[in-house]
């Protein structure tokens, strides 16, 4: 048997920090074959970033670093930071989150891949070079390589970056690549094309290379790896072949992890969640992290610490009781308060309408930054949007980046006035400083980054009873209702007196939630409410925000570009694109029938943690930009079945099947769509 | 990784007390005061009266700092003149930074046309050098130390305007001001509670590193001859005296520049300290794992 092709025994990362020494990575050991596809998933605070940032060797000065990393029989932990330079870029390529810190923005594209060219094979000539990259660059997918290599990293867009950085890492034909959360920050179908990418570049086309893809999402991972490594608080849990772990997980932390993430296909309902957060990682172990958290723990798990052994075949796990036999299934959680919300199925026909978006546009004027005139571009951020949320309904908002979906949310809340249209929440401008949704508060907000939206000056009880002090209520009462708030968000009391900085991110989107809540409001607008969570925190507040529901008849506009946590909450889905609503239908029937193309491509983008199978980027190309939106149908340029009259004629929003769709040719794409017949059946 | 969460801010004063850099200012500050203060009423010898028979002496036990050209006390007059340029130093800036932060806080919060008439008439103040601006307005006002104490002021005020507005401008679009403002929170309670305290912070270190700004361009209009006048002892005027006489006795000169340096040092050590702390208060994020 030939030697793996990276092997890393023993590692272990400490950090020395003024509250003690962290033990980040806690003796990691593991093995990766030629040509082989890994995954190491974890939340964050894991250790799974640190891991692949060690392997190169490309940790900060304060990490202290141990253990052997032989790499294709070379030693890169015995190594110099000269002998590691030759290593990096040419037997080890990376790619890494946001590829818009990993170029120098003072250099083309083109430069960063002649550069890693010179550095290690230089002897080639500069002619040589430049058709290499534009070779490279065209492997990955960029369109028009001769002319993009020309352009700077701030001119292309996310999509376009991380194919560049993918071409960078890849030119030199590695004999590993190591992409950490390559994918996170861009938008579904983006994703789905570079995952798409991943596969044909590492499987089908055999360049051999082996990869380490480091994800928080198990879904991502599936549709790539073919091994799976679990990181818990600085350990490898779990390691076992991709379809063995999803089919059988053997560590309870495998387990509850796939249990709460959120499904696209497989309806609403309860998320599974963990209780508890990782445990510090100063001091010594003595007993399982995961001990606390487990709904399996018994006596042995608090007294010794479980190593990670090989259950037979290729699989290892650590934990006393997967060692030995498969765990037993984790008993269901719904509650009776969750279903008596899916029973009632949403709001009834006669419930009065409590936020009217009537053809709302928003156009903002922009300095051209391309030309040497003051003339100003407009930028269309909403067309002719009009919707109607009923009391106690959740209308869902998706679209990627740049489809107006956050405008929206600022113009209902009456943050920003629109250029023409009006919007009435209950029955009144939002906008009026005596509107009632102004003065009675009857409508809040929960935003995306929960930290911000806390003062960090102000301690968790003053936040929470600001919007109390501003309807006039007694110092007494406040702090009485303060208690009650916190406990309905399942925060003690004692989180009163705490700071936001004292907070993690799900306390204080739980402070966040609960200053909405105080004013008992009619509508709350959530924007983007769980992006930035970690998986299990996310599967908290979503079920959090379902129940919150069911027990104050609140109606939401909830706005995400994660259409998995939409199908959670929404009871109806609207589908915007370029600043138009191109789909509006009930969430049941967007997903098992979605009417337009562009909801069949997010749909079909979203990754499968269900099943195996390739992502499918059925939606090709970037979106195109708001400044100048294509002539007819603004989703032409980028649909598979647009015909000569979508260039022409753009469709109006009319009823189709129940909902209302703004295509031509509605319905098409469903029958043509494999996938989406095959869910039809299976439900 | 788990890392415990920080030190909470409430107790703001106990964790300046512990930054390193800040106890360095605080003890130095208060030793120049304290030489200042207390030396200046302990110390019998007149910084005016001249003594045109011991006209530049060297240390004695008589003068220990030696004499001036005009026979007068130098210690008296380094301790005095710190008495009168410390003042108007601080003075001066905490003149200019209230009208800056007041007019920045004003562009910031109200935009729009008056926001743009404001910062370009910063941007005009900023393109000149202080020293400049100082001594132009002298010139219009006539030299005495009110006029360089108001030239000092306006030389102060567009940093403090600038840094203001950008404050107010990034905090209107902070998410914690927009669920303020969807909870009906009135203008007078959103500056009280979210906006003044912050920018209070953002401006303490500017406000206090240009202290001792002020206090060296107020030399310097002294020095020229357009600031206080003599005989009143101050620094800059003392420098003048002493420059003459340099190669002589070098103390009349060197005197004040030490006790010039050594404030300044100590409050530019403050302000930074202070930068630094007062940025981890503003700090949200919190360093640990959920």
């Amino acid at each position: 048997m030939t030697p793996p092709l990276l092997q890393v025994t023993d590692m272990s990362v400490t950090y020395t920090t003024p509250h003690g020494s962290v033990q980040a990575v806690d003796g990691v050991s593991l093995s990766v074959d030629n040509g082989e596809a890994v995954g190491i998933v974890g939340e964050s605070g894991s250790g799974k970033s640190t891991v692949a940032h060690a392997i190169l060797k490309l940790l900060p000065r304060s990490a202290q670093q141990d253990g052997r990393i032989m790499l294709q029989g070379a030693e890169l932990s015995a190594m110099s930071d000269r002998e590691m330079a030759d290593i990096r870029g040419d037997k080890a390529g990376m790619v890494f989150q946001d590829p818009m810190t990993s170029f120098d923005p003072q250099r083309t594209i083109g430069y960063h891949l002649r550069e890693a060219l010179e550095a290690h094979r230089s002897e080639m000539t500069r002619a040589e070079r430049q058709r290499v990259v534009v070779e490279q660059l065209r492997r990955t997918g960029l369109p028009e390589p001769e002319y993009q290599s020309n352009r700077y990293p701030h001119e292309l867009s996310g999509g376009m970056r991380q194919r560049s950085m993918l071409a960078l890492a890849l030119e030199n034909s590695p004999a590993l690549l190591l992409a950490d959360e390559p994918t996170t920050a861009l938008d579904v179908t983006i994703q789905a094309q570079i995952l798409r990418l991943f596969t044909d570049l590492l499987e089908d086309e055999g360049l051999g290379a082996a990869m380490i893809l480091i994800s928080h999402d198990l879904a991502v991972v599936r549709q790539v790896c073919s091994r799976i490594l679990v990181m818990y608080a600085g350990r490898i849990v779990e390691d076992a072949p991709t379809e063995e772990l999803f089919a059988e997980p053997r560590h309870p932390y495998t387990q509850a992890l796939i249990r709460a993430t959120p499904r696209a296909k497989t309806g609403g309902g309860r998320l599974a969640t963990i209780p508890g957060r990782p445990p510090s990682l100063t001091g010594a172990r003595t007993a399982c992290s995961f001990r606390d958290r487990c709904a399996h723990a018994f006596d042995r798990c608090f007294e010794e610490d479980p190593q990670l052994l090989s259950t037979g075949g290729p699989r290892a796990v650590a934990c006393f009781l997967g060692a030995e036999s498969p765990l037993p299934p984790l008993s269901a959680e719904a509650t009776h308060e969750e279903d008596a919300r899916r029973d009632e199925g949403g709001p009834t026909e006669d419930e009065p309408m409590v936020v009217v978006v009537n053809d709302v546009t928003m156009t903002f004027h922009t300095q051209s930054t391309r030309s040497w005139t003051f003339r100003k571009q407009a930028l269309h951020a909403l067309r002719n949007v009009s919707v109607q949320v009923a009391r106690g309904e959740t209308l869902g908002i998706v679209g990627e980046s740049g489809s107006g979906k956050s405008t929206m949310a600022r113009i209902v809340l009456g943050l920003q006035a629109p250029t023409s249209g009006t919007v009435l929440v209950a029955g009144e401008n939002p906008r009026k400083r005596r509107s009632k949704a102004r003065t009675e508060q009857r409508l809040q907000a929960v935003f995306q980054d929960p930290h911000g939206s806390l003062n960090p000056r102000m301690t968790v009880q003053d936040a929470v009873a600001e919007p109390l002090k501003n309807l006039g209520m007694s110092s007494q009462n406040r702090d009485a209702r303060v208690v009650e708030l916190l406990d309905e968000v399942q925060l003690g009391r004692s989180y009163a007196s705490r700071y936001p900085s004292e907070l993690s991110g799900g306390q204080a989107q739980r402070v966040a939630i609960a200053r909405a809540l105080a004013a008992e409001p009619d509508v709350i607008v959530l924007d983007e409410p769980t992006s930035g969570l970690d998986i299990s925190i996310q599967a908290h507040i979503l079920n959090l925000l379902g129940d919150l529901q069911a027990r104050h008849r609140l109606t939401y506009i909830l706005i995400s570009h994660d259409l998995t946590i939409v199908q959670h909450l929404a009871d109806r889905i609207a589908v915007m694109h370029l600043g138009q609503i191109v789909e509006m239908a009930a969430t049941a029937e967007t997903f098992l029938a979605p009417a337009h193309p562009y909801t069949a491509g997010l749909l079909a983008a979203v990754p499968e943690i269900d099943g195996p199978g390739k992502p499918q980027p059925l939606v090709v190309g970037e979106p195109p930009s708001p400044l100048n939106p294509p002539s007819g149908c603004s989703f032409h340029t980028r649909c598979p079945i647009a015909r000569e009259l979508c260039q022409e004629v753009d469709p109006p929003l009319q009823p189709y099947r129940g909902g209302l769709v703004a295509c031509h040719f509605a319905g098409e794409i469903a029958a043509s769509s494999s996938r989406t017949e095959g869910r039809t059946e299976a439900s | 990784m788990t890392i415990t969460a920080p030190a909470p801010p409430r107790d703001r004063i106990g964790q300046l007390l512990h930054h390193r850099t800040v106890l360095a200012g605080l003890v130095m500050l208060t030793a120049v005061l304290a030489v200042t203060i207390i030396g200046s009423a302990v110390y019998p010898g007149d910084p005016v009266t001249t003594h045109p028979l011991n006209i530049l002496q060297g240390p004695s036990s008589e003068y220990p700092l030696g004499t001036d050209q005009l026979g007068r006390d130098v210690l008296a007059r380094v301790l005095h003149a710190g008495l009168l340029s410390i003042p108007l130093g601080m003075m001066a800036i905490t003149g200019g930074a209230i009208v800056g932060s007041t007019i920045g806080l004003i562009a910031g919060f109200l935009g729009g046309v008056t926001d743009t008439i404001i910062s370009r008439i910063v941007d005009v103040l900023l393109s000149f050098p202080g020293l400049l601006i100082a001594l132009l307005v002298v010139a219009i006002l006539g030299p005495d130390s009110t006029s360089a104490v108001l030239a000092v002021s306006i030389t102060a005020t567009p940093s403090h305007a600038r840094v203001a507005r950008s404050t107010v401008l990034n905090l209107r679009s902070a998410s914690y001001v927009e669920a303020a403002r969807v909870s009906n929170t009135r203008t007078p309670a959103m500056l009280r509670r979210h906006i003044l305290p912050n920018v209070r912070d953002a401006l303490i270190p500017i406000f206090v590193i240009g202290m001792g700004n002020g206090i060296i361009v107020l030399a310097a209009l002294s020095f020229l001859g357009i600031g206080v006048q003599p005989p009143a002892a101050d620094w800059g005027v003392m420098l003048t005296d002493g420059v003459r006489s340099i190669r002589t006795t070098p103390l009349v000169a060197l005197a004040p520049a030490v006790m010039m340096y050594a404030t300044v040092l100590s409050i530019n050590l403050l302000g930074e300290g202070l930068g630094e702390v007062l940025s981890r208060f503003r700090r949200t994020s919190y360093l640990g794992a959920e």
